[in-house]
C-alpha cells in the first residue's frame, strides 16, 4: 500500500466512521436524566474516605508485621547475646556432648553413643546406629572439654573406656581402676578443664553396700599415664559436679569445694547435704564456677525439688541470693554477669542426664538472672527430653 | 468532532473536577451537567463500535447509569473522562458479546438511494460490513484514533496499555480493516 492510498484510506476511515457514528437524538439526554432521577438518592459517600483509611491501616499493619518479623529474624532466640539451641532427644540419655553432636542414650542392656544429626544412619526401627555401645552397669558419663572424647565408669570390673569421636566406631582406649577402687555405687565422673584428668567418686564400701550409709571417696585418674590418686576418703553422700576453671578445685553436691592442692574441703552450705534430705533430690545444685573462676553458684536444697540460687565470692563470707526457686544451674554467661537455670519439678523425668546437660522433664522452664540482682527473665519452656545448649 | 477539554473556572479551579466531586457526593444536577457535555462523544463512540443507533442509545444510557453508580469509587476526579471512556467501551464490549450470541439481521442492504449515490451507498455499506467483521479491540482503537482524533498516548492511557502496545494494536486493526474491506469488495 503506497502513501497516497494510505492517506486516502485514513480519510476514508475518518469519514465512514463519522457517518457510522451518527448523533444522539434529543430525547437521549432526557432519558438518562430521568433514569438517574428515578434511582434512589445516593447519600454522601464516605467510601473513598473509608477506603483510604482502611488501606492505610492495612499498610500500617503490614509494615508492622514485616518489621516485627525482621526484628525477630535478626534476633537469636533467647535473651540478648544468648542463643538457646534445643535438642529433642526422644530416648533421653546419660549425657549430651558439649557441642550437642552426640548423645549417650540408654539401651535395653546398657547405653550407647549416637549422633544427634537427624540425617545420621538409622536402623530398621528408625533409631540412630550407635558408634559405640556398652553392655551392663555403668555410670558417670563424662565428655572431654573439647567434646572429642567420652568416658564412663564401667563398673563391674572397674573399666573406664575412653572413646575418640573423631574416629566414630573405633575401639575405645580402656583404663582399669577396678583393683584400686570400690566398684559399686558410683558418684559421677567429670573431666578436668585441661583434658588430662578424670575425677570420679564412689562409695567407699564393698559392693552391695547401701548409700548413704557410707562415706564417698574421690579419685583422680590420669588420662595419659593412667595413674590413679585418692583425693578424699570421707565425703557425705552426693557426687562430683565439676572442676573449677583452673582445675585446682572440685565441686561436690551439697555446696562442697575440694581443694585439690591441699586436699581440704570448704563447705558453702553447712547443714545441707543430699543425705540430709528425706528423699533423693531431683535437682542438681552445683556448685558451678563462673568462667573466670572468681565466683561460685550453688543451690541449697531445703526440699528435694527446689531451693535458693546463691552465688559466692570467695572474699565475702555471705552469699548473694539471686532467686528462691531454682532447681538446676545450666551455666554462666562468658563474662559472669548472668546465670541460666531451670525451675520446675523434674520428678517425672525417668532418665536423667548428666550434670551439665540435664534431661528435662514436664514443667521445666529455662530462666536467666543477672548476678547483680533484679528479676529473672523467662527464656522458654522445655518439654520432656529437650536439652538446652547455650551459645553466647 | 470536538475533543473534550476540561474547563477552568474563574477562580482557577477545574470545573470538571468540581462537578465530578459534587456528583460523587450524590448531587444529581452536577452529574447531569457532566452527562450533557459528554453525551455526544459517548454516543458516537458507542454507535461507531456497535454500528446501529438503537444499540448505541441503550449502551450510552447504560454507561451513564453505571457511571453514576460507580462514581464514588473513582479515586482521581481528574481522570473522569478517561474513566468514562472505559465505561462506555466496556458496555460496548458486553453488547457485542450479547449480540454474538443472537442472530442479527442486517437491514443495511435494503437501503435505497438515488442513482447517483448508489456507489457512495455501496461503499458505505461495504465499510460498515467490513467494520462489523472486526473484533471489539480493533473497533475501539480505530474509533478512538479516527473518530475522536486521540493520539497514541491518549489511547494508551484510556485503554490502560503501553504506548508501544497501542501503536502495535493500531497497526493490527488497520490491517484487519483492510482485509475486511477486501473481503467485502
Amino acid at each position: 500500500m503506497n502513501s497516497t492510498t494510505k492517506q486516502l484510506t485514513d480519510e476514508l476511515i475518518v469519514r465512514r466512521l463519522a457517518e457510522r457514528a451518527g448523533h444522539p437524538d434529543a430525547r437521549l439526554l432526557g432519558d438518562i436524566v430521568d433514569a438517574i432521577e428515578t434511582m434512589p438518592q445516593r447519600r454522601l459517600s464516605l467510601a473513598p474516605v473509608w477506603r483510604t483509611a482502611w488501606t492505610l491501616l492495612v499498610l500500617a499493619l503490614l509494615l508492622a508485621a514485616v518489621a516485627a518479623v525482621a526484628i525477630l529474624a535478626s534476633r537469636p532466640p533467647g535473651p540478648p547475646g544468648l542463643h538457646v539451641e534445643v535438642k529433642k532427644l526422644g530416648s533421653g540419655g546419660l549425657g549430651l556432648s558439649p557441642d550437642g553432636r552426640w548423645n549417650v542414650p540408654f539401651t535395653a542392656d546398657g547405653h550407647a553413643v549416637v549422633s544427634t544429626d537427624p540425617d545420621a544412619p538409622r536402623d530398621a526401627n528408625g533409631l540412630p546406629i550407635p558408634v559405640a555401645s556398652w553392655t551392663g552397669y555403668s555410670g558417670g558419663v563424662a565428655w572431654s572439654p573439647d567434646g572429642r572424647y567420652v568416658a564412663w565408669y564401667g563398673g563391674g570390673d572397674g573399666t573406664v573406656p575412653i572413646y575418640d569421636l573423631e574416629h566414630p566406631g573405633a575401639a575405645p582406649e580402656s583404663v582399669s581402676v577396678g583393683k584400686d577402687v570400690p566398684v559399686s555405687n558410683f558418684g559421677g565422673m567429670v573431666w578436668s578443664p585441661d583434658g588430662t584428668t578424670l575425677a570420679f567418686a564412689t562409695y567407699n564400701c564393698p559392693e552391695g553396700c547401701t548409700a548413704p550409709s557410707s562415706a564417698m571417696q574421690v579419685y583422680l585418674l590420669g588420662v595419659r599415664d593412667k595413674s590413679i590418686r585418692t583425693v578424699s576418703g570421707s565425703l557425705p553422700p552426693g557426687g562430683l559436679t565439676g572442676f573449677s576453671p583452673d582445675g585446682k578445685y572440685l565441686g561436690f553436691r551439697g555446696g562442697l569445694i575440694i581443694d585439690l592442692r591441699g586436699r581440704t574441703i570448704r563447705d558453702l552450705l553447712p547443714g545441707f547435704t543430699d543425705g540430709a534430705l528425706a528423699e533423693t533430690p531431683t535437682c542438681y545444685p552445683g556448685p558451678v564456677w563462673s568462667p573466670d573462676g572468681s565466683m561460685v553458684a550453688t543451690i541449697d536444697l531445703p526440699t528435694p525439688k527446689t531451693g535458693r540460687l546463691l552465688i559466692f565470692d570467695p572474699g565475702v563470707s555471705e552469699p548473694r541470693i539471686l532467686v528462691a526457686d531454682a532447681c538446676r544451674i545450666v551455666g554462666w554467661s562468658p563474662n559472669g554477669d548472668r546465670i541460666v537455670y531451670l525451675t520446675g519439678d523434674p520428678t517425672a523425668v525417668t532418665q536423667q542426664g548428666d550434670e551439665s546437660h540435664p534431661t528435662t522433664g514436664p514443667g521445666t522452664d529455662l530462666w536467666i538472672v543477672s548476678t547483680t540482682g533484679g528479676a529473672p527473665d523467662f527464656i522458654r519452656h522445655l518439654d520432656y527430653s529437650e536439652i538446652p545448649i547455650l551459645r553466647w | 468532532v470536538q475533543p473534550l477539554r476540561p474547563a477552568v473556572a474563574a477562580d482557577g479551579s477545574n470545573t470538571t473536577d468540581v462537578l465530578v466531586e459534587m456528583a460523587a457526593s450524590g448531587q444529581r444536577h452536577a452529574f447531569e451537567q457532566l452527562v450533557e457535555t459528554r453525551l455526544e462523544r459517548t454516543f458516537r463512540t458507542a454507535c461507531a463500535i456497535l454500528g446501529n443507533e438503537a444499540d448505541a442509545r441503550d449502551a450510552t444510557q447504560e454507561a451513564f447509569i453505571a457511571a453514576w453508580i460507580q462514581l464514588p469509587k473513582l479515586r482521581d476526579s481528574a481522570r473522569f473522562d478517561a474513566w468514562l471512556n472505559r465505561v462506555i467501551l466496556n458496555v460496548c464490549r458486553d453488547a457485542l458479546r450479547k449480540r454474538s450470541r443472537s442472530r442479527e439481521i442486517d437491514l443495511g442492504a435494503a437501503e435505497i438511494g438515488r442513482a447517483d449515490h448508489q456507489a457512495e451507498v455501496a461503499d458505505r455499506a461495504a465499510f460498515n460490513a467490513a467494520f462489523d467483521r472486526l473484533s471489539f479491540a480493533d473497533r475501539s482503537i480505530l474509533v478512538l484514533h479516527h473518530l475522536h482524533q486521540a493520539s497514541m498516548r491518549e489511547i494508551a492511557t484510556q485503554l490502560g496499555i503501553a504506548t508501544g502496545t497501542a501503536k502495535s494494536r493500531m497497526h493490527t486493526a488497520r490491517r484487519a480493516l483492510e482485509r475486511a474491506l477486501e473481503a467485502e469488495a
